[in-house]
């Protein structure tokens, strides 16, 4: 009786509650909120003074490396996890506020939420407790390969072998599918913020500056790429000499941006092909007709799939939206909630 | 589905004739390719679709590809490679394939449990509740309803003097307390007064034993004014008395009662104080005696088969017996 009122008034969710971006996508309507997962904080009156939430989302994402010494741009999510609870939790209760705006009562939202492959108990506990603390009546975890493998609308339920591979901002998911399980899956915690944090040091490394993680991830988009291509990019990047202590324009191309990416690429390489070792011959075969699929803000990387392609000999194809994969993913497990049982992850 | 029927008739002509249809997929694919000057085997190379789905590609052969979200991959890794916009053929895959678009996300289960062990626990845990209230059940019956009767069954056992045939007849000992049992309940719907006191001489030994006596006086003719005794006690004196010279020494003196027995039977005798001072099964063709203070309340079952002597004086029995069960109180 009390379930059916709560129903009527608030609106499931589902929530990719991603390291760079947190979408919700809510029954019926879709996703109606994409925002980085930045919170502004701004401490009033020294270090022992009272903690307020001064911005979240996007306009928290212009502060970041912009703030004054009281306000600090803080990244909840770290590697996929949580790496500040408190904060965490605030800000999914300010998102689920602000989706709920012209609502009479307090939401009170059954939640689909995802989770990386490889996190720990403990990591999901402290998922499903803070958005239990945002408001949640009921939480089911789904793992990010199954949410980003029903998101690029790949057969999951069918006796066939289906390879996903999500790059997302803190992690990297390889999962192999098949008959509405996950086979195999491996979590690597590398993905665009290791992109980024790639570029910065080989900046620092190779041309004495200091660059900021926003411009990192402005080089990364403009002229980063996996695989050598035939046209080379340049692009003009301003950052702070370190031994002048000034701040200096300097010229960087997209092949010195390949070599940074060096690391971090071939981890997530290594994760593909020891997934691909890891499966059982009969989905092996599956997945060599049919290739593996990309998703996650790292597969718009330019030529990762080329990269892939080489390193693999397997056809790679980049799914359609990467970047809302996992969240229209849990949305169609949220859809057909009722229907579903082995879909979601246990704690 | 109403915007696939007109495009069906042209996916199975451009099936049949790619080559026909430059606004065909796989035309347009083929002609990008072979104007780059680019064999199916390089295509292999770069993209490492397999060469039967180059084929099937180009050929508009979509039954030999994937499932459409791959094949419209496929398309779209094509058409990057050939460098030409891969918007046009995927708007045109999806006239034709539309109806494909979600797959089904649950496995389609035949729903048949595998119940074995399940069940079987349940079912055994079921019968064990019942079997327990059963259990249960039956003890408080038997606490209600026989329980009042072992209590008296004992008394009688513990004071009489234990006898070597007493214990094995226990069994018949049960039968005249049932039937006197059945007659002190028939008693009070007679309006007799008569059943009380031997309800009370049981349950409240002592406490009832001095105001017995007037219970009996006022229901019961056989009080010692009444003539009740007295007629029958000239009609034998026959019986052989043991002497008993000592109870006179006794502020009351002692009376004896002697009972001669032709079948079984079963005895009690409560003395004045209410003590139970004979309580014994008999058998047939034995004879017992015992002495006690008036008045002295006899029960005798099977009372046709026995004789009651009071003082070496017989007494008739006749009047008290009701359903072969004897009740009278000697002066």
């Amino acid at each position: 009786m009390f379930g059916l009122l709560n129903s009527y008034f608030s609106n499931d969710l589902a929530i990719d509650l991603g390291t760079a971006n947190t979408l919700i996508y809510v029954r019926g309507r879709g996703i109606v909120l994409d925002e980085p997962s930045v919170v502004a904080i701004r401490q009033e009156g020294g270090p022992a003074g009272k903690k307020t939430m001064l911005a979240v989302g996007l306009e928290a994402k212009r502060m970041l490396g912009r703030a004054p010494a009281n306000i600090t741009a803080i990244r909840p999510m770290k590697d996929g996890v949580i790496a500040d609870f408190t904060i965490t939790e605030q800000m999914l209760k300010y998102f689920i506020r602000k989706i709920h705006e012209s609502r009479l009562f307090s939401p009170n939202p059954r939640i689909i939420i995802c989770v990386p492959v490889g996190s720990t108990q403990v990591e999901r506990r402290a998922i499903r407790e803070s958005a239990i603390g945002a408001g949640a009546r009921q939480v089911y975890l789904i793992e990010e390969p199954m949410a980003a493998a029903i998101g690029a609308d790949m057969p999951v339920a069918e006796a066939t072998g289906s390879m996903v591979v999500d790059i997302g901002g803190g992690t990297t998911e390889v999962g192999v599918i098949s008959l509405g399980g996950i086979v195999y899956a491996k979590s690597e915690r590398v993905g665009g913020d290791k992109f980024d944090q790639a570029i910065i040091d080989y900046i620092r490394r190779n041309y004495g500056m200091q660059i900021s993680e926003p411009t990192a991830e402005l080089i990364k988009k403009k002229i980063g790429s996996a695989f050598p291509g035939s046209e080379v990019l340049e692009m003009e990047v301003t950052g702070r000499n370190l031994a002048e202590g000034l701040p200096r324009k300097f010229t960087i191309s997209s092949n010195e941006i390949l070599e940074a990416l060096t690391e971090p690429l071939n981890s997530i390489v290594g994760a593909v092909k020891s997934a691909l070792e890891q499966t059982p011959p009969e989905l092996g075969a599956d997945i060599a007709e049919k290739g593996m699929v990309l998703t996650g803000g790292g597969a718009l990387l330019r030529d990762l799939d080329r990269l892939l392609v080489e390193e693999t000999g397997l056809p790679v194809i980049v799914a359609e939206d990467p970047l809302t994969c996992v969240a229209r993913g849990s949305g169609r497990a949220l859809e057909e909630m009722d229907k579903l049982g082995n879909v979601f992850a246990s704690e | 589905m109403t915007e696939t029927t007109p495009v069906t008739p042209d996916t199975q002509e451009t099936a049949g004739s790619a080559s026909f249809h430059a606004s065909s997929i796989g035309a347009t694919l083929r002609a990008a390719r072979e104007q780059k000057g680019l064999s199916v085997i390089d295509i292999h190379a770069r993209l490492r679709i397999s060469e039967r789905q180059i084929h099937a590609l180009e050929t508009d052969d979509f039954s030999l590809l994937p499932e459409p979200t791959i094949t419209r991959g496929f398309i779209r890794n094509y058409a990057k490679f050939l460098e030409i916009d891969a918007e046009p053929l995927l708007a045109t895959y999806r006239a034709q394939m539309p109806s494909e678009e979600h797959k089904n996300i649950s496995i389609p289960s035949a729903n048949i449990p595998i119940t074995q062990s399940r069940t079987t626990d349940w079912k055994k845990y079921i019968y064990a509740s019942a079997l327990v209230l059963l259990g249960a059940g039956i003890w408080l019956l038997y606490d209600e309803n026989l329980i009042p009767k072992i209590p008296d069954l004992h008394l009688n056992s513990s004071s009489s003097e234990v006898s070597p045939g007493n214990e094995e007849s226990l069994p018949q000992a049960a039968l005249p307390a049932a039937e006197r049992e059945s007659a002190a309940t028939q008693m009070p719907a007679q309006g007799e007064a008569f059943a009380l006191p031997p309800e009370q001489t049981k349950d409240q030994a002592s406490a009832a034993s001095l105001a017995e006596p007037q219970a009996p006086a006022t229901a019961i003719p056989a009080t010692p004014p009444a003539a009740q005794p007295v007629p029958a006690v000239p009609g034998a004196t026959t019986a052989p008395a043991s002497t008993n010279a000592d109870s006179t020494s006794s502020s009351v003196a002692l009376h004896k009662v002697r009972l001669v027995f032709t079948e079984d039977s079963w005895v009690s005798i409560v003395d004045r104080h209410g003590k139970e001072i004979f309580n014994k099964t008999k058998r047939a063709g034995s004879e017992d005696a015992v002495e006690g203070e008036p008045p002295l309340k006899v029960t005798i079952g099977n009372a046709a088969g026995s004789q009651l002597i009071y003082d070496d004086k017989p007494v008739d029995t006749a009047p008290y017996n009701r359903l072969n069960v004897v009740r009278i109180t000697l002066e």
